[in-house]
């Protein structure tokens, strides 16, 4: 009945005239009433009642009166944009970097434009701002970002089926906590990536158009990553463990410029991260594990490349930002380190997973040095890569961790 | 089998033992669960159980403690989120989630690229128009969703997911226009500056604004379009992508109609907000009189097969623009909002159908 009360409000300008003619050759009045508000002239809609219009067929009419193109400008078929362009498929299909041809391929270290515009298209003057922060291509660039980008689409997986979950077996109950408890850890580091990425992704301006498509497919890692370790976590009796210390993620959250967060992400926490996961594939504990976490470091391995290419890049185009980056680092450093020191349940967790059980938990302490150790020089290596000789200026609280 | 307190005294008076503390491994906390792959393997549906499917009405904490881990004291907090879960919940979240997943493609191996040969002089162009349009508008997809994400809390973290996968979607499609438009010996031409309606998506600052806007009106639109791609199409690649984006878009646009549906059932009261919203919405966004010449003239040439047959160009590009009304239409009724008919913009109500008899 609701809408009976709404078309009668509706339809409430048409002249009496008018909607007796409709309501006697069954058209409905809430068309009548649209096309009036549309600015169609009332004699156009006697003028159709009176030829016998079907409804439909008025219509017809009508919307051909109001939107109807009569002849073709073809005004944006001769806007100054290169034209001649023939990408073909290489090896790969067509890729991402197969069209950067021509002028499609200048990539400017300033982009000039807030438009949504795309580089090589041209847009008319006064277009409105679509509010994006960064211009600067040595802030998000990396050479390597559309291979990295077409390389991540080709390796998709879905932890739905391409974990063999069947081949889960029970653990003994200090290791499947151990494992969730990893899990735990694991997840809320993925959910402050999806959280910061999601900011991020936004402010980066179209010209770099291959950097919001390669953060895409990071952003779609970090979330299948959370999903699968939760699934992992659930399905062999046991549970998630207990939440995190998680100082980790605050220089995320703080992040005030890309380049940090990328420092921070990218390249530092990162580099911690995929050691987790090379452990988690090492342990042996059965098929679908292992599948997990070498597939997940195989993901990470693209966003580490990134954020070491990027580094290079940033450092080499803007020398000058060197000491700066390294602060950044210093900063990550610092709350990892804090991390380590406060957070007995990771690695407790760790131990036990090192030294293959609770009983086992004081060799998996002296494990979890040398662990530790060589995740500091995995990352010092990183960053190394990135052209920062870092070796002397990490965080001493970190640092400490660097001997056996 | 719980942990034998005895194991960890013992442990303790080793000889060279560190500090233990192992609270973590004691701590009763939520039961143990064992999830079970189904047919379609191990889904995030299979994993909500009990209190770990539990998204709870009010998400309470700001920190990143994922829903169902024991919870820390003291922990910092990582973001405002939004706490009502009517605001941004939909129930088909994690089917979509999984889909998304299931159904990935890849621009640069999934579309016989092959198959595109040269086209007369003003199809090519008019394709890559069109191409130009959708390259520059499809990442507004991409960009709004991720806006939102830190502000989704983990507790919901099935909506977060989603929305990955939107963007991921939208970046695929920003993608493979882009590719279209630089394969066969034109180029990008005019981008539309069509930011009068995308703006007001970025612009919303209400998720369920953000939603309607994009999800329900501008995406089912592009929706529409693309499932009539086949007459825009010259050629088997395009076929394929507009098949392709079809499928992805369809997941979109289900979100937002399910969401819409969710806030009329859990928040009646905001139905006149939601309404508020679309108004200014369908005002900004395609009226016919207010329509995109550039892309409007490609698809009458597309469409018609020739500049020299626009009139059957324009017949198509009219009853795709009222499919699109017609469907977008459908979609309000399907989310609860069947009122909207009698309010709806002019020149999108003209379009509409009569409504069915019941
Ligand atoms: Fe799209
Ligand atoms: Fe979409």
């Amino acid at each position: 009945m609701a809408d009976t009360t709404a078309e009668e409000r509706a339809t409430a300008s048409i002249s009496d005239e008018l909607r007796r003619k409709a309501e006697s050759r069954d058209w409905p009045l809430p068309v009548v009433a649209a096309a009036l508000q549309a600015g169609v002239d009332e004699a156009l809609i006697h003028e159709a009642l009176d030829a016998g219009l079907t409804p439909a067929e008025a219509r017809q009419v009508i919307l051909k009166r109001l939107s109807g193109v009569e002849k073709l400008s073809m005004k944006w078929a001769r806007v100054d944009t290169e034209r001649g362009i023939r990408a073909r498929p290489g090896k790969k299909g067509l890729t991402i970097d197969d069209i950067n041809v021509g002028s499609y391929a200048d990539v400017p270290d300033v982009w000039p434009d807030q438009t949504m515009r795309p580089r090589g298209s041209y847009v008319k003057p006064g277009t409105v701002s679509m509010g994006y922060t960064i211009y600067a291509k040595a802030e998000v660039w990396a050479d390597n970002v559309g291979s990295l980008y077409e390389e991540a689409i080709q390796r998709r997986w879905a932890p739905a089926t391409d974990i063999p979950w069947e081949t889960i077996a029970p653990l003994s109950e200090d290791r499947e906590r151990a494992m969730g408890q990893l899990c735990t850890a694991l997840c809320e580091y993925n959910y402050m990536v999806i959280l910061a990425l999601g900011k991020w992704i936004r402010e980066v301006s179209f010209g770099y158009h291959e950097v919001k498509l390669y953060l895409s497919t990071v952003l779609f890692d970090a979330a299948r990553h959370f999903e699968a370790f939760r699934k992992r976590a659930l399905c062999n009796g046991g549970r998630l463990g207990v939440q995190g210390v998680g100082w980790q993620l605050a220089p995320i959250r703080d992040a005030l410029c890309y380049s940090e967060m990328a420092a921070l992400v990218f390249v530092l926490n990162d580099s911690f991260v995929q050691s987790l996961y090379q452990l988690g594939g090492a342990l042996g504990h059965n098929e679908a594990e292992a599948r997990l976490f070498t597939l997940a470091a195989q993901d990470k391995a693209r966003h580490l490349s990134y954020g070491v290419e990027h580094m290079r890049y940033l450092l080499e185009h803007q020398p000058e930002r060197r000491e700066e980056v390294r602060r950044y680092l210093q900063k990550g450093e610092e709350y990892l380190a804090k991390d380590f020191a406060d957070d007995p349940s990771s690695r407790e967790a760790l131990a036990i997973l090192l030294g293959g059980g609770l009983e086992h938990i004081g060799e998996g302490f002296q494990k979890l040095k040398t662990f530790r150790a060589r995740q500091i020089q995995s990352y010092l290596d990183r960053v190394e890569a990135a052209g920062l000789d870092h070796r002397g200026t990490i965080w001493p609280a970190l640092a400490a961790h660097q001997s056996v | 089998m719980a942990i034998d307190p005895a194991v960890i005294e013992t442990l303790r008076k080793q000889p060279d033992m560190p500090e233990l503390d192992l609270s973590w491994l004691t701590t009763e906390g939520p039961p143990a669960v064992n999830a079970k792959p189904g047919r379609h393997g191990l889904t995030l549906d299979d994993i909500n159980i009990g209190v770990y499917g539990d998204a709870p009405e009010v998400a309470r904490h700001g920190t990143t403690r994922v829903r169902g881990s024991i919870a820390r004291p003291g922990v910092i907090r990582t973001g405002y989120y939004v706490p009502e879960k009517s605001d941004i919940w939909a129930d088909n979240a994690t089917l979509i989630y999984e889909e998304a997943l299931q159904r990935q493609w890849s621009s640069a191996t999934d579309i016989p690229w092959e198959s595109i040969e040269p086209l007369p002089d003003e199809v090519e162009e008019a394709i890559c128009q069109i191409c130009t349009f959708l390259t520059e508008v499809e990442f507004i997809a991409g960009d709004a969703p991720g806006q939102w994400l830190k502000q989704i809390s983990p507790d919901h973290f099935e909506v977060a997911l989603y929305l990955v996968t939107q963007v991921m979607d939208e970046a695929r499609h920003l993608d493979v226009f882009r590719k279209r438009a630089l394969a066969n010996g034109c180029g990008l031409l005019e981008a539309t500056g069509a930011t009068r309606g995308l703006r007001n998506i970025l612009d919303a600052k209400d998720f369920t604004e953000m939603s309607a806007l994009m999800h329900v009106l501008a995406e089912g639109f592009v929706q529409t379009m693309f499932r009539t791609g086949e007459f825009i199409a010259q050629n088997e690649a395009e076929k394929m992508i507009f098949r392709l984006c079809a499928q992805d878009e369809s997941r979109h646009v289900g979100f937002g109609v399910m969401h819409l549906r969710y806030v009329l059932q859990h928040a009646p009261e905001r139905r006149e907000e939601i309404h508020h919203y679309l108004d200014r919405a369908e005002q900004l966004f395609g009226h016919p009189s207010d329509a995109n010449s550039g892309l409007q003239e490609a698809l009458l040439i597309t469409m018609g097969g020739g500049k020299d047959n626009i009139d059957k160009g324009a017949e198509m590009a009219l009853a795709l623009t009222k499919k699109q009304a017609n469907e977008y239409m459908h979609r309000l009724e399907v989310a609860g909002l069947a009122d909207r008919r009698y309010r709806m913009n002019p020149g999108f109500m003209m379009l509409l159908d009569p409504p069915k008899k019941r």
